[in-house]
């Protein structure tokens, strides 16, 4: 306001302005839940009437995922389901050590000018189109897990009779979350204020006792939404995943066993269905499940972090 | 937090102890032995539901844990860096980093994949490739079709690596075509084709705006249903069903035109010694309950034969 004052005019024309703002700020925070709302309409709307034919039992546990099938079609997501389970978990225990080593890393040890660096270089990492992504599975880190699996079997490492599968899709999957979580991560540890770090050093803490003791537990709520956003990235991912898991219905048995998603299902198969048949509201079905496994990790880390608020109130 | 920190620590193990319960055999990565990868198609594509019918027979279906790629040239380059793959793919495809198998029917000669053997039919999964429009075409779209059948249209097939149609040939349409635009879309084994088609026709011919997408026989066969695609592109016979739907929307008849054939080869990766399968094999390698699962099962495999002399 200072610099509407400055203009020494009768009624700034900034302050006639301001209702005007306010109310078109007002409209962007609500249309949030409006579009939620609607997107959850749609979908549920679209997935209605299977409710009056489909055996959910038979959804949620065969693993006979044959949709357009004209002799004997069958509807069961349990070996999508398990797909989707295998990279979510396979990337994020593969990009949560990396990123919170990163962000830990970046915001605590390394020279100014080296974070400069390493920053730019980890925001182009997460600027690069997931479809490069899935590029990159297919052909570079395909042959190379066919190659090290063969060479390795040996020693017990399963060998990976295709290159395009759970490990493929993993490591794709937690290279396009880890930027994610290293740059929320590496913005809870900043925010940690450093009269925090100055009393652990009074009190003769090494650096490793600092970050371990100190910062993990004052920031536990920031590298939390770190490492959920990471997750989120990896179940809701569709176009590098379709490339990289192999995209076979399968329960797998190895880290090395193509899979096939729920995003990739859809992806794959919704151009095909003709609107408003079986395929099609199966399919809208699929993203409800979807939809569900998301508010479930939400909920979750909303439950967490409140407990561990009041742990620290406490 | 430090619990916290230990369960990190135990998942990671965990994750390395699981990962080391291979079976523990040592293979060269380099031939083909053990599991047969079975490289499959979306279930969408034309190419799927002609194999399916062929080879699986009406009522059979392909086994679960095949790998489904959503196109020909898709399939053809994993067979060709997986030397465990078996897949198959329009001959169009063919390159020479993979390996085609001759194919035998009931006990027969294996007969390999030639432009000779599809239009003498003597291949087991000879085909025609298919364009459906919804009722009499006309403008635009009827030059366009009269030019795929003539000779300039006939000999881009061949050059793709297709076998022109029966019954195609003959002078170019004389008169240039109405100004217009057509959208095609449909299979994936014709879209390497229908793209040079519209290059060379577009190029002779540039009032007609031709735009040209893949997606999958069902993919195509569903915009015209829908009305957004004008000219569909199918590897397959259309469905009594999806002749049925089109009659309801547009109340007119779908026209059929096959525009050449092609021999759906499957392929191997060079490193495979195998170099034909019977069509009963293929079945119970790619059929839901087949036998086949590891590669020394099949009959003539030459490993299995050396040791029995």
């Amino acid at each position: 306001m200072s610099t509407s004052r400055r203009s020494q005019t009768g009624v700034p024309f900034i302050d006639r302005l301001e209702p005007i703002i306010e109310w078109a700020i007002r409209i962007c925070g609500w249309s949030a839940i409006l579009f939620v709302i609607a997107i959850f309409v749609f979908v549920f709307k679209e997935a209605l009437p299977v409710f009056s034919w489909l055996d959910f039992g038979e959804f949620f546990t065969s693993e006979k995922w044959r949709p357009n099938s004209e002799t004997n079609p069958s509807y069961g997501i349990f070996a999508l389901l398990i797909g989707t389970l295998c990279v979510t978990i396979g990337s994020t225990v593969l990009a949560v050590p990396l990123g919170l080593g990163a962000a830990v890393y970046l915001s605590e040890f390394c020279s100014s000018r080296t974070r400069e660096v390493l920053k730019v270089i980890i925001e182009l990492l997460a600027a690069i189109p997931s479809i490069v992504w899935g590029f990159i599975g297919v052909v570079v880190l395909g042959p190379i897990i066919v190659d090290t699996s063969a060479a390795w079997s040996s020693f017990g490492f399963p060998r990976a009779f295709i290159g395009v599968n759970i490990l493929n899709g993993s490591i794709i999957l937690a290279l396009m979350a880890v930027p994610v979580i290293v740059s929320v991560g590496e913005d809870a540890l900043k925010a940690v204020p450093d009269s925090f770090r100055e009393a652990a050093v009074s009190l003769g803490a090494s650096r490793w006792e600092i970050v371990y003791k100190v910062l993990f537990p004052a920031a536990r709520n920031g590298l939390l939404a770190a490492v959920l956003l990471g997750i989120g990235r990896a179940i809701g991912e569709t176009m590098a995943v379709l490339l990289c898991t192999g995209h076979s219905v399968r329960i797998p048995k190895t880290v090395v066993d193509p899979v096939r998603t729920m995003t990739a299902t859809i992806a794959a198969e919704l151009g095909e269905t003709v609107a408003g048949g079986r395929h099609w509201q199966v399919l809208f079905l699929i993203g409800i499940v979807l939809f569900i496994l998301t508010f479930i990790v939400n909920f979750v880390a909303d439950i967490v972090v409140k407990g561990v608020r009041g742990q620290g109130n406490g | 937090m430090s619990l916290t920190s230990r369960f990190t620590v135990l998942v990671l193990l965990a994750v390395t102890i699981v990962g080391c319960g291979g079976d523990g055999t040592s293979v060269n990565s380099d031939a083909t032995s053990g599991e047969i990868v079975c490289v499959s198609r979306q279930n969408n594509s034309g190419t799927y539901v002609f194999f399916k019918e062929v080879v699986l027979g009406k009522e059979g279906e392909f086994r679960q844990g095949t790998v489904d790629l959503s196109g020909s040239k898709d399939v053809v380059e994993q067979v060709s860096i997986t030397p465990n793959a078996i897949g198959y793919s329009g001959m169009g495809y063919a390159t020479e980093h993979v390996k085609m198998l001759s194919l035998s029917k009931d006990g027969g000669a294996a007969v390999p994949p030639t432009s000779e053997n599809a239009s003498n039919g003597s291949y087991p999964l000879a085909r025609g490739l298919n364009i459906y429009v919804v009722g009499e075409p006309e403008g635009p779209l009827k030059h366009y079709l009269d030019w795929i059948m003539c000779d300039e249209g006939q000999a881009i097939v061949s050059e793709i690596g297709y076998v022109p149609a029966p019954g195609g040939g003959g002078p170019a349409p004389t008169e240039a075509p109405p100004a217009g635009s057509i959208k095609i879309a449909g299979s994936d084994t014709m879209v390497n084709l229908a793209q040079k088609w519209a290059e060379v026709y577009m190029g002779k011919y540039p009032d007609v705006k031709l735009e040209v997408s893949g997606g999958g026989s069902g993919v195509g066969l569903a915009g015209l249903q829908k009305g957004t695609t004008q000219l569909a592109n199918a590897s397959r016979d259309i469905k009594d069903k999806e002749v049925a739907n089109i009659k309801e929307a547009f109340d007119k008849e779908v026209k059929g035109y096959v525009v050449a054939l092609d021999a759906l080869a499957v392929y191997v990766n060079p490193a495979n010694p195998l170099n034909e399968i019977s069509l009963a094999e293929l079945a119970s390698i790619y059929g839901d309950g087949g036998s086949a699962v590891e590669w020394e099962q099949i009959s003539n495999w030459p490993e299995a034969a050396a040791a029995d002399h």
